[in-house]
């Protein structure tokens, strides 16, 4: 079906559907865009499982909200 | 939520793509008597708090002084860490204690991890109404 044939089925869409449809076909885009940039890195941001740190770094918090308590 | 503030994703650059919205929140960061305003990125599969390196050069923290961590993981792993205190300040919510892993590196974002951020607040994401609010515990 080319898109000449599917535009009257779309204005036929109430305006609730209508948005759905951007959406489903931004997220189409976007899935395509990311597929062409398979050679691409991306950045890992989360510092994840790294509990050793957040043990660490809790301990660091009780030490500092102890010295607010007895100033 | 109850007594909560809403904070809108940004778009984190000129592209629409759903994927550029990120749910960033502006946070104020002190440490004695110097202050930063920044926006963190929260992220809830971050076991830690990460402070880029320069923001903690600019609030005037000295790298030796503060204790070392454990190795970290993701973006940062080749780089040390240090553990660093900062008061935090979000919207008009009472100012607390934020602990932050300080990271040498500068290639990376201010990020609001599980140790402490979701420990001190809530947080309800809207992703599909492009959303997030957050209250004190």
């Amino acid at each position: 079906m080319t898109l000449t044939e599917m535009l009257p089925n779309l204005k036929q869409l109430n305006h609730r559907e209508k948005l759905k449809a951007v959406q489903f076909l931004v997220n189409e885009i976007a899935i395509e865009e990311s597929l062409l940039d398979n050679n691409k890195d991306y950045p890992i941001y989360s510092v994840y499982d790294s509990f050793e740190a957040g043990d660490a770094l809790m301990k660091l918090l009780e030490q500092e909200n102890a010295k607010l308590e007895t100033v | 939520m109850q007594n909560s503030k809403r904070f809108n994703y940004q778009k984190i650059d000129s592209d629409l793509r759903p994927s550029n919205f990120l749910p960033i929140l502006p946070i104020s960061l002190s440490r004695n008597d110097k202050s930063i305003e920044a926006n963190g990125l929260l992220d809830t599969g971050s076991t830690v708090n990460l402070l880029p390196y320069s923001l903690g050069i600019e609030l005037g923290a000295i790298w030796k002084d503060q204790m070392i961590l454990p190795k970290l993981s993701g973006n940062v792993a080749n780089y040390e860490a240090r553990g660093i205190a900062l008061q935090a300040k979000i919207s008009d919510f009472k100012t607390i204690n934020l602990v932050f892993a300080w990271t040498q590196s500068d290639d990376v974002r201010l990020i609001l991890g599980q140790v402490n951020f979701f420990v001190e607040f809530d947080v309800c994401f809207f992703r599909s109404q492009g959303f997030f609010e957050i209250k004190p515990k």
